[in-house]
């Protein structure tokens, strides 16, 4: 079954829209775009930010918000391709948005008492007291339910330079429905704001993107209700629901998958609602198995059938192994022989601080040839503003730093050195002792500093389902179709194991949905006889009700 | 948006100054008062052509008569508005609207050294650092000094102004031209091809070649020559040369004036706002009037008020400019023991009413007031002439000294002394000593010495010892049955009057005509008028004032010289040392 070819794949959305697709270019008003997995919504969003991009003057742009770092980096580089302008546009997280645009430049007109430097930090990392006045901050509290007196504590944070991250979505409802000149910057700057994953929304976010749509900013979210997967940091799809029945946005559907093979499609749908139409196909590319053993077992089969695949002519970083858990991914990545990375984020990453983000792409470009090193400097400080002295210092930064990182043990004292010398230099009034110690956690922790590494063809990739998401691969190995896994069960009240409870069946099912629809060409359903469980033993296991949803096994090869 | 104060402090001239400014703007005042040091503190924030360089602060920037090391240029904006502007002032625009640009010079104390610091913010409280003035692509000031390179301007604007005409050709045009430039191309191809076979350009090169010739064979089989450089077709049209041409020749383009209009409407037209407003820019012009007949300075003033949208600042010396350009404000800069100061803090509701009343009889002659260190107000055109002539026959030279005597002829003085309170100008005044009936009532009163008194109340400087005599005797100015006032009143009012003079307010003993009648020139009047009766040469004055002023001057000029010592020279005498000791302390 090993075997794989394309039946069905025409060529991938090239440059000619579908049909579609083109409803929604032509559409110049709010729009909710419902877009099935592999339907080209990268692309139809990227046109639509283009358009705007080519005719709007030099002092506008567009808010581009998405839900990672990285698919924000990916999102920017498909909307100006060809050395577009992106005048001035901001691509980034909903919660960079926040901060920058916002909270950081308006809360001062409200709330004064501090100049431009702010930390940012997570609640856990606070100390006791402050912890104590933030008990009361949930995933996702939504700005109406929020008292004076808490608001109040937020207050006399932010006077003091602390912003907790929790909080964002609170403090930015609050500062835009309090400042008029807030209000005006946005509407004077922006024509459009674009959000993907809006399955994956919050109260907060919510409300600030109806708010800028009032602006009379041209305001389009984009989802898919199957792929909501983050209700446990206080997610919904009820808000993407909403806005579908809102007479000022209008509905358009993008529901034709053209990036997997008919089998899959048929599949995943299936998954969902199994009277759903079935394409006619000749041969299932989906396919279970069960290994027998644990982790390192199906390490080892995964070693043994890779070769027969790449002998397909498919690279190996196109081949991805998906994982419930962190836990089984670095088993996995710790025992499987075929060169490999662990996609993982480090907190290095997910901090909002500046340093924070100039150590990352200093570690990036350290490891990444193709990574240039303005790169890291131009989102700080525009090249030619720098004189000749500051240029030269900086090229020499750049050289020491790939000095630094070519020898064979890596002298961690020197890269924090060096590190903090750079940022000084190019943000000398944001700097942040916490970001320091996370960069000084990264190098200490091989499989930290791996992340960094680029992935190269040679790569198997290892992730989470909750990471895959957005991606694509022509292979995926699906694993974890345990039964308590995946869906995640509970034994009932009293520890009743016979009558077990869900935890959140429909999430589990539509991360399951995630998984099979990264996949292109094939994908293996992995279960296995034996698994380690959290309590890190090693017991027998039985297969997911996944597997047999439905009847479901008729569609598999 | 509108630049609408500006605040000087420890800045060259300006030791703590504010300035207001409207939607136009006229600066007003003295050579050297500081009219440039004023534009040029603006640029430092707001003109684009300086460069990192040129905004340092040098030892001349800081205050001379204190100890200080530190100045600041603050600009206070209004009505910020313009997406261009909001869009790119994150957080620096308030709730209102308004934004702040602050410029801070700094010198170390000890070493000297010296730096600068940017501040944005929505209020004086909020002023926070910024890097540099990044936001001079959305707001600056765009500037024009008196000295202007015409030459040097067009040879700038040359390329541009080709390529806004190739730009807007129509598609028949372009073939046409492209045509014209390939006949043009090969044009000078043939030429290049001719220079070189003039004989003497060919022979040129045999001494060279023969030498060559000597030291090696190679040289044989290549000569050196002098060739035209196949020309560059583009650079050869490019550089045709601005001419004039009259009847279809070719003449020197005209005397500076000319030039001055040109290098104006130029610079107008490619800086009119477009309809797409990338950018907001405030337009600042100094002396527009250079070289320019009187005439075409009212047209240049008329031309710049329509051409010119958004808000504008010009620094003028012409009265024409200044009362036809309309501004709705003027701002005449004085210098005082504590630094150049703008009076009335530059624009102001105070001037802006003034000038509302004078409504459309403001003129050349009174707007020569505005420039004026003090002007002398006289009833009417007799007077006036008068007063010129005498003050010549005495030897007051009214240029030197920057006095102004003016006629207050169907104006009325309270309008002229309103403006130029406003302006800080001091004004003198003289007016004839009436005694009319009060309307509607059995009593008589001193209606000049009354007029005097509430001017003084309005608009005057108070004085203790005048404060005191008015109060004293006003009462006296009124209440007798017939218009012989007793002698009692009479006195009351010269001390009131004596007080006065004091202060500048001059009254006749009874009226100009009667008083020279009685002073050291009667004979002259005697002789002029034919008739020695005093009421027979009064009556004959008065009528036709004017011309009968102007022909007995005509004749008897020289005569005021005796004069000299008597209260009717006093006024000429008060402003003249007025001048003199404002000029002593400064």
């Amino acid at each position: 079954m090993i075997r794989l070819f394309s039946a069905n794949h025409t060529s991938k959305n090239c440059m000619q829209p579908t049909d579609q697709q083109e409803l929604i270019l032509n559409h110049h008003e709010n729009a909710v775009i419902i877009a099935a997995p592999g339907s080209g919504k990268t692309f139809v969003v990227s046109e639509k930010v283009r358009a705007i991009l080519k005719i709007c003057p030099s002092f506008q742009g567009v808010i581009a918000i998405s839900y990672t770092k990285k698919a924000s980096g990916e999102l920017k580089d498909r909307c100006l391709k060809n050395g577009l302008n992106p005048k001035s546009s901001f691509f980034g997280t909903i919660d960079k948005f926040y901060l920058g645009e916002i909270i950081i430049p308006f809360g001062k007109h409200l709330w004064q008492g501090h100049g431009n430097e702010f930390s940012i930090p997570t609640i856990e990392t606070m100390d006791a007291s402050q912890q104590q006045s933030l008990a009361w901050v949930g995933r996702d509290n939504p700005l109406e339910g929020v008292s004076e007196e808490q608001l109040d504590v937020l207050k006399s944070l932010f006077k003091t330079g602390v912003i907790a991250l929790e909080t964002v979505g609170i403090l930015a409802n609050y500062v835009f429905k309090n400042s008029i000149a807030c209000r005006n910057y946005l509407k004077a700057k922006y024509k459009a704001i674009f959000i993907d994953e809006y399955q994956d929304c919050g109260a907060n976010q919510h409300a600030l993107f109806e708010q800028i749509a009032d602006l009379d900013i041209v305001a389009v979210a984009v989802g898919d209700l199957n792929q909501s997967i983050y209700a446990f940091s206080g997610k919904s799809s009820k808000y993407l629901s909403a806005l579908t029945g809102l007479e000022k946005f209008k509905t358009f559907k993008l529901d034709k998958n053209h990036r997997c093979d008919n089998s899959i499609i048929n599949y995943s749908n299936y998954l969902l609602d199994p009277k759903i139409e079935l394409i006619p196909v000749d041969k299932s590319m989906i396919k279970s198995f069960r290994i027998a053993g644990g982790e390192i077992q199906v390490a080892e089969w995964i070693d043994k059938t890779i070769p027969k695949i790449t002998a397909q002519n498919i690279k190996n970083n196109q081949i991805a192994i998906l994982t419930r858990g962190n836990r089984t991914a670095e088993l996995i990545g710790a025992n499987l022989k075929t060169s490999n990375k662990i996609i993982i984020t480090t907190d290095l990453d997910l901090s909002l601080a500046i340093w924070a983000g100039i150590f990352s792409n200093l570690l990036r470009f350290a490891f990444d040839p193709a990574f240039n090193f303005l790169e890291v400097i131009e989102d700080y400080v525009s090249f030619d503003k720098l004189n000749t002295i500051s240029r030269r210092e900086l090229v020499l930064y750049r050289d020491t730093v790939k000095k630094l990182f070519s020898e064979s043990v890596l002298n961690i004292v020197e890269v924090v050195k060096l590190f903090t010398i750079i940022a000084e230099h190019l943000a000398p009034k944001a700097k942040h002792q916490e970001s320091i110690t996370l960069l000084s956690q990264v190098l200490n922790l091989k499989s930290q500093l791996e992340a960094y590494k680029p992935t190269s063809e040679q790569d198997v990739n290892i992730m989470t389902l909750h990471k895959s998401k957005g991606l694509e691969f022509d292979v995926v190995y699906h694993l974890d179709m345990h039964e308590w896994v995946f869906p995640s069960k509970a034994p009932g009240p009293n520890n009743d194991f016979n009558n077990p409870v869900f935890n959140d069946y429909l999430q589990d099912l539509n991360l399951h949905y995630v998984g099979i629809t990264r996949a292109r060409k094939g994908c293996f359903l992995i279960t296995s006889t034996q698994r380690t469980n959290n309590r890190s033993t090693i017991s027998n296991a039985s297969d997911s009700e996944f597997l047999t949803k439905d009847g479901i096994e008729k569609l598999r090869a | 948006m509108i630049l609408s104060t500006v605040k000087v402090a420890g800045f060259r001239n300006f030791k703590n100054t504010t300035i207001n400014f409207a939607e136009k703007s006229l600066v007003i005042g003295a050579n050297d008062v500081g009219k440039t040091n004023l534009l040029w503190a603006i640029r430092l924030l707001l003109d684009k052509g300086l460069s990192e360089y040129e905004v340092e602060p040098k030892d001349s920037d800081f205050y001379a008569f204190d100890d200080t090391n530190e100045f600041t240029i603050l600009l206070h904006f209004k009505e910020v508005k313009e997406d261009c502007v909001v869009a790119k002032m994150k957080g620096k625009i308030s709730d209102t609207d308004e934004l702040f640009l602050q410029y801070k010079g700094l010198r170390d104390a000890v070493t000297k050294s010296k730096t600068y610091k940017l501040y944005a913010g929505i209020n004086t409280a909020n002023l926070e650092e910024i890097e540099d003035r990044y936001y001079r692509r959305v707001l600056n000031l765009k500037y024009i000094s008196s000295r202007r390179d015409f030459h040097n301007y067009i040879n700038r604007e040359k390329t541009n102004l080709f390529q806004s005409a190739k730009e807007s050709r129509e598609a028949a045009e372009v073939t046409k031209d492209d045509t014209l430039y390939g006949e043009i191309s090969t044009n000078l191809k043939t030429v290049d091809e001719k220079i070189p076979k003039l004989s003497y350009i060919a022979k040129a090169t045999d001494t060279i070649n023969a030498e060559l010739n000597k030291l090696s064979l190679h040289h044989q089989t290549q000569q050196i020559v002098f060739d035209a450089n196949t020309s560059n077709v583009d650079s050869f049209i490019n550089n045709v040369s601005i001419a004039s041409k009259s009847k279809n020749k070719n003449l020197v383009v005209g005397g500076d004036g000319k030039l001055n209009q040109i290098f104006l409407s130029l610079w107008a037209s490619r800086n009119k706002l477009t309809d797409d407003l990338e950018e907001v820019s405030i337009i600042c012009i100094e002396e527009p009037e250079a070289h320019l007949h009187p005439h075409q300075q009212r047209k240049l003033a008329e031309y710049l008020g329509s051409t010119l949208a958004g808000q504008v600042i010009i620094t003028t010396h012409s009265p024409q400019i200044a009362c036809e350009y309309n501004p709705n404000s003027i701002i005449r800069l004085v210098p005082t023991d504590a630094g150049t100061l703008a009076a009335s803090d530059g624009c102001s509701t105070i001037i802006d009413a003034a000038f509302q009343s004078f409504g459309y009889r403001l003129s050349i002659i009174p707007a020569e007031a505005f420039f004026a260190d003090v002007v002398f107000l006289v009833e009417g055109p007799s007077e006036e002439m008068f007063y010129k002539t005498l003050a010549k026959q005495l030897d007051i030279d009214l240029d030197r000294l920057n006095i102004s005597v003016l006629m207050v002829d169907g104006v009325g003085f309270e309008t002229f002394i309103r403006i130029l309170s406003s302006l800080g100008i001091k004004w003198v005044l003289r007016t004839d000593n009436d005694i009319s009936k009060v309307p509607n009532m059995a009593e008589y009163n001193f209606v000049g010495v009354k007029r005097m008194m509430d001017f003084y109340h309005k608009h005057a400087v108070k004085d203790a010892a005048c404060d005191a005599a008015i109060a004293q005797y006003k009462a006296l100015h009124r209440g007798f049955p017939t218009n012989a006032p007793p002698q009692a009143n009479i006195d009351g009012m010269a001390i009131i009057t004596d007080a006065l003079a004091l202060q500048g307010s001059f009254i006749s003993v009874k009226d100009l005509e009667t008083d020279l009648v009685n002073s050291k020139i009667s004979g002259n009047l005697q002789t002029h008028y034919g008739t020695t009766v005093p009421a027979e040469i009064i009556e004959a004055m008065q009528k036709r004032k004017a011309i009968n002023m102007y022909e007995f001057l005509l004749n008897h000029k020289d005569c005021l010289k005796l004069l000299n010592g008597d209260p009717i020279s006093d006024p000429l005498v008060f402003c003249k040392s007025y001048i003199e000791k404002l000029y002593a302390t400064n």
